[in-house]
């Protein structure tokens, strides 16, 4: 599997893909917020593994590593686009506490207003599930 | 040795014979397919890049999340997140054989390639199929809509990948695709690892966060 023509080895990077996807649905599963673990370091962690493995794949796999200017080129204006995105919906996120009712929860019949896992556990029952969690 | 990129190719590339023929070269320093398909994935970044911001927007706007893990089996998806990175893996096998034009070598992986992808969308179908049962329809509250939104595109993509690489395994078998026609492997294989790239920061943003 030495992949000659390639320029580099493509099962070793494989083989690193999987040990970090293996490693971050570990992750994912420990470092519950619910568990009393700190949301940054879950959101923080899980960042880390995605942008490792889809930099691997864009560099390796989309063989950017070996492409041209030109190529560059083409797809280096969309990090900026994307950050033009995400900061025009910054207000949207950052002024939530000023609403009358954030936008997940839903009106039950009666006019109250009630939130996701309160209606999970009204549904299911289930103990496990922290209303207020988020 | 390292790998070279092909440059552009006038014995494949030359314009057709109604175009006024100079002598020299107005198009970009790159092959075209290759110039043409990053733009396209260039749309394709921003496409997603709206979906993923729109469930932010919506997720950071909400005073309680589900724990993804009470409502999706995060199991089986981290074992189809697994196939879709083997599929990559035999895409890049199979780009590989198509530099030296191992006919069957090439055939081989790119039917591999095929058979993963499709598994991939197949358990996709069987989950959706399972939450529908539950009740756990895109109506029911936000969690669902933007499940459903984000994965249900993200499957179409795949859909389509699979299908477009049906196309060039029927044509490389039946002769139509030749050596000369190997940056159509190269390309359909630059399409496939994108949407190998979306599914990973999807699995990690809808079935971890």
């Amino acid at each position: 599997m030495s992949g000659e023509n390639l320029g580099y080895s493509a099962f070793k990077i494989f083989v690193i893909l999987f040990i970090l996807t293996a490693l971050e649905v570990w992750w994912g599963m420990t470092f519950r917020p619910e568990d009393g673990y700190s949301r940054l370091l879950l959101w923080g962690g899980l960042m880390c593994f995605a942008v490792a493995k889809g930099l691997l794949i864009f560099m390796y796999f989309m063989h950017m590593r070996f492409e041209r200017f030109i190529v560059w080129s083409l797809i280096v204006p969309t990090p900026a686009l994307i950050l033009v995105i995400l900061f025009a919906l910054m207000p949207d996120v950052s002024f939530n506490e000023q609403r009358d009712h954030p936008v997940g929860d839903m009106l039950d019949p009666t006019g109250q207003v009630v939130d996701m896992v309160t209606r999970d556990l009204e549904r299911h029952g289930t103990a496990e599930a922290q209303p207020g969690s988020e | 040795m390292n790998y070279v990129a092909p440059a552009y190719d006038p014995a494949i590339d030359a314009p057709a014979p109604h175009h006024p023929v100079y002598d020299y070269d107005s198009g970009p320093p790159v092959h075209r397919g290759k110039f043409a398909i990053w733009l396209f994935l260039a749309t394709e970044v921003m496409f997603f890049t709206g979906l993923i911001g729109t469930y932010i927007v919506i997720r950071m706007g909400t005073r309680s999340w589900p724990n993804p893990e009470d409502r999706l089996a995060v199991g089986i998806t981290a074992v189809n997140t697994f196939f879709l990175i083997c599929s990559s893996f035999t895409m890049v096998k199979a780009v590989e054989a198509s530099m030296r034009w191992s006919k069957q070598a090439l055939l081989g992986w790119l039917g591999l390639t095929v058979v993963i992808g499709s598994i991939f969308v197949g358990i996709q179908a069987y989950e959706y199929v399972e939450l529908i049962k539950h009740g756990s329809l895109p109506n029911v509250d936000l969690f669902w809509s933007t499940f459903y939104a984000m994965t249900g595109f993200h499957g179409l993509h795949v859909s389509a990948g699979v299908l477009w690489l049906i196309v060039v395994w029927l044509g490389v078998a039946f002769g139509i695709l030749r050596r000369e026609h190997r940056m159509r492997i190269e390309l359909a294989g630059l399409y496939w690892h994108f949407v190998d790239l979306v599914w990973v920061l999807l699995f990690t943003i809808v079935y971890l966060m």
